[in-house]
C-alpha cells in the first residue's frame, strides 16, 4: 500500500473545474514530483491533499485512511505538512517564533525538549537562519524565507512533506540552493516528499518519479530520468508545435 | 412630437400605463378621514420619511456605502426652512436676532441647496474610505450638525427650537391634514425622478462602482464623479425631506435630529429592502407604525420590536422588497418576452463594429517601461510595439510580470519609468477611466462582472460613454433620454448576440456559467468601442469547446480591425490565434516573434522548464 493515494480527484472552484479526475501514488521514502505549466492544477492537487480544499469527488488516503473527513489541522497532525506556495512565513514574527509555531502540534503534546533539540539541529542545517533567529521573518530575503518555510515544516517532524513551488519568485542561483536542500532531504530518506514545481527539469533531476499535469489532468508519468529525455514534457508546457 | 415608443421599443400594456393613476389615491385620505393623528401625524410622517429613506437608498443601495449621518442632512433642510420662514411673533424669547420670513418655497430651495453642498463635502471622505470606516465618518458628520443646532443658539435657538406658522395659500390653510396636499406632490415627483435615474445609465454607473470599482473604471466610469454625485443627490433629497418635515409639526428642535434618527432610517431602509421605492415605503410604514402596534407590550415594547427586526432580517436578508421582487420576477415573464422580442428584431440590423472609430498609428508602443515596488522590479525596461489590427500574445511563467504589465497598461499602476503610446497618443499618465474612454478596453482574469446586474445591463455599463443625456433629461425621462436608452439596449443586445449570449440577456450575471461569464466580459469590453482590447487569460478554466468558441470570436474581433493583446497560459490558444508572441521572464522581454519561433527558442524553454542538465553540461564545457 502506498503512503499517499490520490484517487480520481475532482475539484471545482465555484463554476470552474480545476481537477478533472486526478490519480497519483506516493510510496514511503519516495520523492514524487508533479510538474506542469501555470494553471495545470498542481497547487490545487497539493491543497486538496492537505485539506485546504474540499474535492467534489474522489478520495485522498494516507496510510490507507481517507483524509477527506479531516480538517487541515488534523491532517497536519497525521504528519502531512505543507510548505505553501509563496512561502507564507509569519512575517511579523521572528525566525525563532516561526520555527516554534511550526512545532505547535508537538509542543501541545508536551515535546518541548525534543522540539528544542530539533530546532537546534535545524539551525546547523540552516546556518543563515541561525544568524537571523531573532530577526523578523518578513525582513528575510526570498531565498531565506523559503528556507525558513521548509525548516518550519521540518520541525513538525512530517512523514510526508508537501512542497508547493519552492522556486516561485526566486533568482536562479537561489533556486539552485533550494534544490540542493531538497536533494539532501531526499537522500536522508527520513521524509517522503511530494514536490509540486513548475520548473520541470529542476524537479525531474531530483525526483524518483513524476507526474506531468495539463489542464487539470495527469497527461503522463514516469521516472525522473525517463521524463528528462521526453519531448512530450516540453509540449505540455509550450504547446504541440514546440520542437 | 410624440412621446410614444421609438425605434421599435415596445409600448407597455394599457393596464401598466394606467397604474400611475393609483398614485392619486392617497390624496383622498385627507378628504375622507378627519382624524388628525392618523392623517397628519402618521401619513404625513410616512411620506416625509419615505423621501428621506429613498435618499439614503442612493448611498446605501446603489453605491453600497453605509451612512449613519443622514439625520444631519435632514436637519440642515429642516432648520433652513424653519429659521428663514418662522414668524417672530411665535418666537418671542428666541435667541435668534432676526427672522427674515422668506416664502416657504424659496427657503425650501435654499435648504435643498445647502444640504447638497454638505453632501458634496461628505462625498470626498467617501472616496477614500468605505465600509465601517466611512460609517464612522458619517456618524461624526451627523454629530457635528447635531451639535451645531443644539449649541449655536444665535443661529438655531438651541434646545428651545423654532416654532413655525402653518402654511396658507390664499385663504386656505395648508396645515393639519391639508399639509398632505403639499408633501405628496413633492414625494411623487422626487421618487419618480429617482426611479428614472436609478434605471438609467446613472443608476447602472452607481451599481457598477458598487459591484466592481476596477471594472467600472475600465469601462470609463469615473468613480469620483459618480460617488460624489450620489452623495450630493442624496443629501439634496434628504434636505428636501427635512424642509418638508419642519412644516409637519410646525416646530423643530434638536432632539429630533439625533444620531438615533439616522440609525432608524437605516433600519427602515434595510428592513424594506434597497433599490426599491415600494421597499422604502413599506420599510418606513412598518417603522412608523410598529411601535404603536406594540403598545400592548407596555415597557418591553421596544424590545419586542427589536426582536422582530432581528427575526425578519434573518429570514429576509434582502428585506421586504427582496421578497416582492422574486414574486414579481415570476409574474413579469410576459413583459420581458415582449422586450426580448423587440430587442431581437431591432438588433438584427445592427453591425456591432459599425461605430468603431478609425485610428492611426501603432495600437501600442511601450518604450523602456519599468515598474518597481520598493526593491522589487516587476517589469524591467520593457519595450514592444503592437501594430494596428494584429493579435499579440503575451506569455511568461508565474511571476514573470504579465499581470503587472496589464496593470501598468490600464493605469492601475503608474510606471516608474518609460513611455506608453497608443495610436500616436501618450497615454502613460492618464487614469484608468480616461484610458478606457480613449479606447483601451480589457477583460479580467478573475472575472469582474457586475454580479447584481443582468447580462444586458453589464454590456450597457460598457456602453456608458455613448450616453449623451444630462441628469435633468434622465430624471425627467424625456423622449430623447428614452430613445437613447432604447438605442443602447439594442446595441447591447447585438453585442450579446455577437458572443452568443443573447438568450441569457435578462439573466443576472451571477447566474451565468463560467464560460458564459467569460464571454460576457468580452461583450462588455467590446461595448467600450476599443481600439485595443486586452484579454487577460480568457481561456482560464474553460473546456476545449469553449476555448474554440473564444478563438473564433477573437478572429472576428481582429477582422473588424481591433487590435488584441492576449495574456494567456493556454499555449494552444496563444499559438493558434497570435500573429506574434512576446515572452516575459523576471520582468524582462526574453523573446519575441512568430508562435513557432518562440516555441523553439531555447531561452523560452529554459524560462518555462528550467535549465536542462545536458544544456548545463554543454554550457560548462
Amino acid at each position: 500500500m502506498a503512503l499517499l493515494e490520490i484517487e480520481n480527484l475532482v475539484v471545482d472552484y465555484g463554476r470552474i473545474r480545476a481537477l478533472k479526475g486526478v490519480s497519483m501514488q506516493v510510496e514511503q521514502g519516495e520523492l514524487v514530483a508533479v510538474i506542469g505549466s501555470n494553471g495545470a492544477g498542481k497547487t490545487t492537487t497539493v491543497r486538496t491533499v492537505s485539506g485546504l480544499l474540499r474535492p467534489t469527488s474522489g478520495d485522498v488516503r494516507f496510510d490507507g485512511r481517507s483524509l477527506l473527513p479531516l480538517p487541515p489541522n488534523r491532517i497536519a497532525d497525521l504528519g502531512l505538512v505543507q510548505v505553501p506556495e509563496g512561502r507564507k512565513v509569519f512575517a511579523t514574527q521572528s525566525v525563532e517564533s516561526n520555527l516554534q509555531l511550526g512545532a505547535y502540534l508537538r509542543l501541545r503534546k508536551g515535546e518541548r525538549r525534543g522540539v528544542e533539540e530539533d530546532i537546534a539541529s535545524l539551525y546547523q542545517t540552516f546556518p543563515r537562519l541561525s544568524e537571523r533567529r531573532s530577526q523578523l521573518a518578513g525582513t528575510l530575503s526570498g531565498g531565506e524565507q523559503q528556507m525558513l518555510a521548509i525548516a518550519r515544516a521540518l520541525v513538525a517532524k512530517p512523514r510526508l512533506l508537501l512542497l508547493d513551488e519552492p522556486s516561485m519568485g526566486l533568482a536562479p542561483v537561489i533556486i539552485d540552493e533550494v534544490f540542493r536542500l531538497v536533494e539532501r532531504l531526499k537522500r536522508s530518506r527520513e521524509v517522503t516528499i511530494f514536490l509540486v514545481e513548475q520548473l520541470a527539469y529542476r524537479a525531474l533531476e531530483v525526483a524518483d518519479r513524476a507526474y506531468v499535469m495539463e489542464q487539470g489532468q495527469v497527461r503522463f508519468s514516469g521516472t525522473g530520468r525517463e521524463l528528462m529525455k521526453d519531448e512530450n514534457v516540453r509540449r505540455a508546457y509550450l504547446g504541440a508545435g514546440a520542437a | 412630437m410624440s412621446d410614444g415608443p421609438q425605434n421599435g421599443e415596445p409600448r407597455p400594456p394599457l393596464a401598466r400605463r394606467l397604474t400611475p393613476l393609483l398614485l392619486l389615491l392617497p390624496l383622498l385620505v385627507p378628504l375622507l378621514v378627519e382624524n388628525q393623528y392618523y392623517v397628519h401625524g402618521i401619513l404625513g410622517r410616512i411620506l416625509v420619511y419615505t423621501l428621506l429613506v429613498a435618499s439614503l437608498d442612493l448611498v446605501v443601495g446603489y453605491i453600497g456605502d453605509v451612512s449613519i449621518g443622514h439625520a444631519g442632512f435632514f436637519a440642515i433642510g429642516a432648520y433652513t426652512v424653519a429659521v428663514l420662514t418662522a414668524p417672530p411673533a411665535l418666537n418671542g424669547d428666541s435667541a435668534i436676532a432676526f427672522f427674515p420670513q422668506w416664502p416657504f418655497l424659496v427657503a425650501l430651495a435654499l435648504g435643498v441647496a445647502l444640504s447638497a453642498i454638505a453632501g458634496f463635502v461628505l462625498g470626498f471622505p467617501a472616496l477614500r474610505s468605505s465600509g465601517p470606516y466611512l460609517a464612522v465618518i458619517t456618524i461624526a458628520y451627523g454629530l457635528i450638525i447635531f451639535t451645531f443646532i443644539n449649541e449655536q443658539e444665535a443661529w438655531t435657538n438651541g434646545t428651545k427650537g423654532v416654532t413655525l406658522a402653518p402654511l396658507r395659500l390664499g385663504g386656505v390653510s395648508l396645515g393639519g391634514n391639508n399639509y398632505i396636499f403639499v408633501v405628496y406632490p413633492f414625494l411623487v415627483a422626487v421618487l419618480w425622478a429617482l426611479r428614472n435615474i436609478g434605471k438609467s445609465f446613472w443608476g447602472r454607473a452607481f451599481e457598477a462602482i458598487k459591484n466592481s470599482a476596477v471594472a467600472a473604471a475600465c469601462t470609463g466610469i469615473s468613480r469620483a464623479y459618480y460617488k460624489v454625485s450620489a452623495f450630493v443627490l442624496s443629501a439634496a433629497v434628504a434636505g428636501l425631506a427635512g424642509g418638508l418635515f419642519s412644516q409637519l409639526d410646525s416646530y423643530v428642535a434638536p432632539n429630533t435630529f439625533s444620531y438615533n434618527l439616522s440609525v432608524e432610517f437605516l433600519i427602515a431602509l434595510i428592513f424594506g429592502g434597497t433599490r426599491s421605492i415600494l421597499g422604502n415605503l413599506i420599510g418606513v410604514t412598518i417603522f412608523v407604525f410598529l411601535p404603536d402596534l406594540f403598545t400592548a407590550f407596555a415597557d418591553s415594547r421596544l424590545m419586542v420590536y427589536g426582536i422582530l427586526l432581528l427575526v425578519v432580517l434573518f429570514f429576509l436578508p434582502d428585506g421586504v422588497a427582496g421578497v416582492l421582487r422574486s414574486l414579481w420576477g415570476r409574474l413579469a415573464g410576459t413583459g420581458l418576452a415582449r422586450e426580448r422580442h423587440a430587442l431581437a428584431a431591432a438588433a438584427s440590423h445592427v453591425d456591432v463594429f459599425a461605430s468603431a472609430t478609425a485610428r492611426q498609428g501603432d495600437a501600442l508602443v511601450l518604450e523602456g517601461v519599468t515598474m518597481r515596488f520598493g526593491g522589487l522590479t516587476a517589469v524591467n525596461d520593457l519595450s514592444l510595439t503592437i501594430p494596428r489590427g494584429s493579435v499579440r500574445g503575451l506569455i511568461g511563467p508565474n511571476g514573470s510580470g504579465k499581470s503587472t504589465t496589464v496593470n501598468v497598461l490600464t493605469g492601475v499602476y503608474q510606471q516608474t519609468a518609460g513611455r506608453i503610446t497608443s495610436f500616436g497618443h501618450d497615454v502613460g499618465s492618464l487614469t484608468t477611466a480616461q484610458r478606457a474612454r480613449f479606447g483601451l478596453a480589457r477583460t479580467f482574469q478573475n472575472l469582474q462582472l457586475f454580479q447584481d446586474l443582468t447580462a444586458l445591463q453589464n454590456v450597457l455599463v460598457g456602453l456608458h460613454q455613448s450616453f449623451r443625456s444630462n441628469l435633468y433629461q434622465v430624471a425627467l425621462w424625456t423622449p430623447a433620454a428614452r430613445r437613447e436608452e432604447w438605442g443602447a439596449k439594442v446595441r447591447a443586445y447585438a453585442l450579446l448576440r455577437f458572443v452568443g449570449l443573447e438568450s441569457q440577456a435578462f439573466e443576472k450575471a451571477s447566474n451565468l456559467s463560467y464560460g458564459q461569464a467569460r464571454l460576457l466580459e468580452i461583450a462588455r469590453a467590446l461595448a467600450v468601442s476599443p481600439g485595443l482590447l486586452l484579454l487577460d487569460e480568457p481561456a482560464a478554466g474553460l473546456t476545449s469547446a469553449e476555448i474554440e468558441a473564444i478563438n473564433a470570436i477573437v478572429r472576428r474581433i481582429k477582422a473588424a480591425g481591433i487590435t488584441v493583446l492576449l495574456i494567456e497560459h493556454h499555449m494552444e490558444m496563444v499559438m493558434a490565434i497570435s500573429d506574434e508572441v512576446t515572452v516575459l521572464d523576471f520582468g524582462r522581454k526574453i523573446a519575441e516573434g512568430s508562435p513557432g519561433a518562440v516555441q523553439a527558442d531555447p531561452a523560452v524553454i529554459e524560462a518555462y522548464l528550467g535549465k536542462h542538465p545536458t544544456a548545463i553540461g554543454a554550457g560548462a564545457q
